[in-house]
């Protein structure tokens, strides 16, 4: 299986293998954690990491312009690891060949020194905000810890948040000592949380309640893990 | 001049002394005068160091008439710092004995920056410096300056050197001397490893200058005396574990009849839990109980060693970290807790004692756990057979290369073919080709200062886990402590650290804040790795004791008698293996089935045997399984059962295609990702952070798995990468080992035994929590029968 549709919030949202979520209602493409450039910026320090892992990224989001042809494309933040790099040219041709898709930034911290840059008229292609309101959905970067969390203002209380940050991990347990552990999509109450999309990222195990819906990533494979099994 | 009138001076100052130069130290004088290279094998406390210093003074008294020399003349190189102002101090009285106007300095990792800056400008004559702190000074632009004038190199303590990554830093470092001063000479000093002969072709590899080599053996033994403490109950005492505190009564009356005891354990986690014990069962000790590892800070460690050294000290806990270093003139007595798995560090700990001329060593085994007491038994026979472990030298380490060329482009910058022809010459990487070897022409020099800052912090060979520092509130370091342990822990909570209880008030900025508790209880902290294997020479001893239960030759043996009453359960439940027998056993629990051997070949070749068997059972039926192992034997646990019969068995304890079926199973477990974290940061993929500031270099870290991962599928032919599955199978599945032991297995019987439970012998291994997976089920398949751990 390389697809799963989740229902979610009176909608159904399509889980994918490739880590992202696909929303069919609106031709949306949500993405979290690419960290583009982090190969490159460990290569510029002197540590000697394939260079060819730079570009699988960018031939995985190319195979998803084309098999979902979406209308609008969501980055939900640490679209970059540290600084501008050829990774972020490259990626920047490749959006400005799929110009009818609709770019925007959920800006998350890893690209907060770039926020100056891409203020540039060069970057008009790319909408920047800090959260995005998107009925039912909030889109922003950093996950609420408690569901109750006070910042959040008026309407956005009722929207369902998608985001990124965490990296989600999962581990299943077994008879005989038995363990695997994989990359996967948290869904809870109020929000769901994406894995990171980017190559050589890692990632942090998540804490599951009851109730929550986890989705792990394999091997270009996607598993429903339903809360026994 | 003629030899005898070279070493006159010398001669003279012995005589003044009333000091009578022994046969191996007149042999070591003669073979420097006449420009050998060599390799000294003498134990520790036997004048090596004179054997060796001496002469070089003497080059120098003959050469120049000011009694000063220009420049460095003698680098001595020795593993560990605490060592260095022992030498120092003996330089320094043959100095003064010789008449010479020479400095002496050292140089480590210890010492000032603005000591090591003004060294820079006035070279002292002789140098006593780390490998590490060597590499160092290759960085610094000036070193071919600095070496000039080197007549010899002297390596201390090889023994301790050669089979570790260590030992290869040092014969790049000894290749670049050498073809910087082909004239100069190099030396070794070791103790007695099993393959002394392979020491000195390893160390002089095929330098220029160290082509007239000689071996020079001491003939002088140790008297060494071995006693088990045995406990009067085996039925209480307990089947697996590491503690044995249960018998820590039977050591208070050693302790005190004594002048001074080193009581080892093998890991920090045992150091400071027997510390406390003592202190509590013998009350009268305090202020006289110290206790030392390896993570308590320098000073404390100083002040320990010190203590011991002026006698002050009854009793000093402590763990490998006291294995080597100064003699301790006052210890009298060791006592060794749990099996030190190995002959060799075994007679070391035993040496540490009983250091008067003609002086017995005296060391008590406490054996942890009940089959320990078999271990004891082989050990006293090792003992009494001399027979002392090889240390295996690795070669071809890249990562240790890969390092290294940054360290050389740091310096003076450095051209690829001569490089090449030098590095060729160490027994390392004697056999680098011209195809691996491609780095292209021109001069290789580092010029981005933030690299030079970030290779210069990392340099080394002994990777170690992230810890963080622990400190008072009001300041005072008291040693480090690992971050998985500490962030298990919440504000408040007491935990002991180097024999105090300790209440946490916060971590902040890699520092861990802590103040004095007046509590009794509290968390005891352990440190990962560092459990070492059982020696195969060790193992062979004990599959003989074994053996020997049979015929009754050892039931005279008092270990072995009062190991009786679970000799006795392990018959009836099972068996015990003849000679000619393999045992294997199976049993089902609520965990799941469970299929348990014993090899006795030490956890490392337990864990390759492991991965291989599972691996072809894998084959045989999609199956998933959890394996453990300890350095009795091996566990293969499943959830689904696990079909054999004797002649299926025959054939998975097979060697044949040994080779090819190791390799595949390798990469169906996750051994060589392990040894690629190491790797890694050798090589310099892998960035720690800079000391103190650790949060703001994160966007240079990840983890070695996640590079590791990267290569695998980006760059399957990296010589890195290569490396790591080497290292598995040569140093962690030590594959020739593992080799000999399916060839005796295929020479023995296959016992299968169906038994209700766990063994004695299957029991310990059972416990042990570190296990490697290997499935060759589908994982929609696995997943299916998983299941989700909710938080509750």
């Amino acid at each position: 299986m390389i697809s799963f549709d989740l229902s979610i919030a009176n909608t159904i949202l399509t889980l994918d293998a490739r880590k992202v979520i696909f929303w069919g209602d609106t031709a949306a493409l949500f993405i979290a954690d690419l960290h583009l450039g982090k190969i490159s910026h460990f290569r510029k320090s002197g540590m000697a990491i394939p260079a060819a892992a730079a570009t699988m990224n960018l031939d995985v989001l190319e195979s998803l312009f084309i098999d979902y042809e979406p209308k609008n494309c969501y980055f939900l933040g640490d679209l970059f690891h540290s600084a501008t790099n050829e990774e972020w040219f490259d990626f920047r041709r490749l959006c400005l060949k799929y110009n009818h898709i609709h770019f925007t930034l959920v800006t998350g911290n890893h690209d907060a020194k770039l926020v100056k840059y891409l203020k540039t008229s060069e970057n008009d292609w790319l909408n920047r905000c800090d959260t995005f309101e998107l009925y039912p959905f909030l889109l922003a970067h950093e996950p609420l810890d408690h569901l109750t969390d006070n910042s959040l203002v008026g309407e956005q209380k009722n929207l369902f948040r998608l985001c990124g940050h965490y990296h989600p991990k999962v581990k299943l347990v077994g008879l005989g000592k038995q363990q695997i552990s994989m990359p996967c999509f948290h869904f809870s109450e109020n929000q769901g949380i994406l894995p990171s999309f980017g190559q050589f990222t890692g990632g942090c195990f998540i804490k599951v309640r009851e109730g929550d819906r986890v989705i792990g990533v394999m091997n270009d494979k996607i598993y429903p893990i339903g809360p026994s099994g | 001049m003629t030899f005898n009138n070279w070493s006159k001076p010398a001669l003279n100052w012995f005589e003044k002394n009333h000091w009578r130069p022994q046969v191996f130290q007149l042999e070591a004088w003669e073979a420097i005068y006449n420009g050998y290279s060599g390799l000294l094998s003498a134990p520790t406390g036997t004048g090596k160091t004179f054997a060796l210093l001496v002469p070089f003074l003497l080059k120098g008294l003959s050469e120049s008439n000011k009694n000063s020399a220009e420049g460095l003349q003698l680098i001595w190189i020795t593993p560990i710092r605490a060592l260095a102002k022992e030498i120092e101090l003996s330089a320094q009285r043959a100095v003064e004995g010789l008449g010479l106007n020479w400095q002496i300095g050292i140089r480590t990792g210890d010492m000032a920056q603005n000591i090591r800056k003004q060294q820079l400008k006035n070279f002292p004559q002789i140098l006593i410096t780390t490998p590490e702190s060597l590499h160092l000074l290759i960085t610094n632009p000036s070193y071919p300056q600095i070496f000039k004038h080197l007549k010899g190199i002297v390596v201390d303590e090889w023994h301790e050197m050669i089979g570790s990554k260590r030992g290869v830093q040092m014969q790049l470092a000894l290749a670049l001397l050498s073809s910087l001063v082909p004239k100069s000479q190099v030396w070794g000093i070791s103790a007695t490893i099993g393959n002394i002969d392979e020491a000195a072709d390893v160390l002089l590899g095929t330098y220029t200058g160290a082509e007239k080599r000689k071996w020079i053996k001491s003939d002088i033994e140790k008297k060494i005396d071995v006693h088990t403490i045995i406990p009067e109950k085996v039925a209480s005492y307990p089947w697996a574990g590491h503690l044995g505190i249960k018998m820590a009564d039977k050591l208070i009356p050693l302790i005190l009849a004594s002048n001074s005891t080193l009581i080892f354990t093998n890991t920090r986690a045992q150091c400071e839990i027997w510390y406390r014990h003592l202190l509590e069962i013998i009350p009268s000790l305090a202020g006289q109980l110290a206790m030392h590892h390896g993570s308590m800070s320098r000073e404390i460690r100083d002040w320990v060693e010190n203590a011991l050294y002026q006698g002050t000290l009854k009793a000093v806990v402590c763990t490998s970290s006291l294995d080597l270093g100064v003699d301790f003139r006052p210890v009298d007595t060791i006592i060794q807790i749990g099996s030190p798995k190995g002959i060799a560090r075994f007679l070391q700990r035993a040496g540490r004692s009983g250091h008067q001329p003609g002086g017995l060593s005296q060391i008590y085994f406490l054996p942890t756990h009940a089959l320990e007491m078999l271990e004891a038994a082989a050990l006293r026979e090792a003992v009494a057979e001399n027979k002392v472990e090889a240390r295996i030298p690795p070669i071809r380490c890249f990562d240790v290369l890969v390092q290294y060329l940054i360290t050389r482009a740091l310096g003076v910058g450095f051209k690829p073919d001569l490089l090449f022809e030098e590095i060729k010459q160490t027994y390392a990487f004697a056999s680098l080709s011209a195809e691996e070897w491609q780095v292209q022409d021109g001069i290789w020099l580092v010029t981005d200062r933030l690299v030079a800052k970030r290779h210069r912090l990392q340099m080394g060979t002994i990777v170690s886990d992230p810890v963080l520092q622990v400190k008072y509130l009001k300041g005072g370091f008291l040693g480090t402590i690992e971050e998985w342990f500490i962030s298990s822990l919440k504000p408040g909570e007491v935990f002991w650290f180097a024999g105090q209880a300790l209440s946490l008030v916060r971590i902040k900025d890699m520092t861990v804040q802590v103040r004095k508790s007046k509590e009794q209880k509290g968390k005891i902290p352990s440190w990962q790795g560092g459990r070492l294997p059982l020696s195969s020479e060790l193992g062979t001893f004990l599959r003989n004791q074994i053996y020997a239960l049979h015929n009754h030759e050892n039931s005279h043996v008092p270990e072995i008698r009062a190991l009786k009453p679970l000799i006795n359960i392990q018959t009836l439940t099972s068996a015990i293996p003849r000679e000619n027998e393999f045992l294997i056993e199976s049993f089902v629990s609520k965990e799941g089935y469970h299929l348990t051997c014993y090899p006795f070949e030490g956890r490392l070749v337990h864990e390759g045997l492991g991965a291989l068997i599972a691996w072809r059972l894998s084959k045989i039926k999609p199956q998933s399984f959890s394996i453990a192992m300890n350095d009795y034997g091996i566990e293969w646990l499943s959830d689904t059962p696990i079909d054999v019969d004797v002649n299926l068995l025959r054939q998975l304890f097979s060697v044949e295609q040994l080779f090819s079926h190791s390799r595949e199973s390798i990469h169906s477990t996750a051994l060589a990702s392990r040894r690629f974290r190491d790797i890694a940061t050798i090589s310099g993929l892998l960035f720690k952070g800079y000391p103190g500031n650790h949060k703001k270099d994160r966007h240079l870290q990840a983890s070695g798995t996640l590079f590791f991962q990267v290569f695998q599928d980006y760059e399957p032919d990296n010589l890195l990468l290569i490396q790591a599955y080497e290292e598995a199978l040569l140093f962690q599945m030590e594959e020739h080992r593992m080799f000999d032991a399916l060839k005796r297995i295929e020479n023995q019987q296959i016992l299968l035994k169906v038994c209700n439970k766990a063994t004695p012998f299957a029991f310990p291994i059972m416990v042990d929590r570190l296990r490697e997976k290997l499935s060759s089920e589908k994982l929609e398949d696995r997943i299916k029968k998983m299941t989700l751990l909710l938080e509750k």
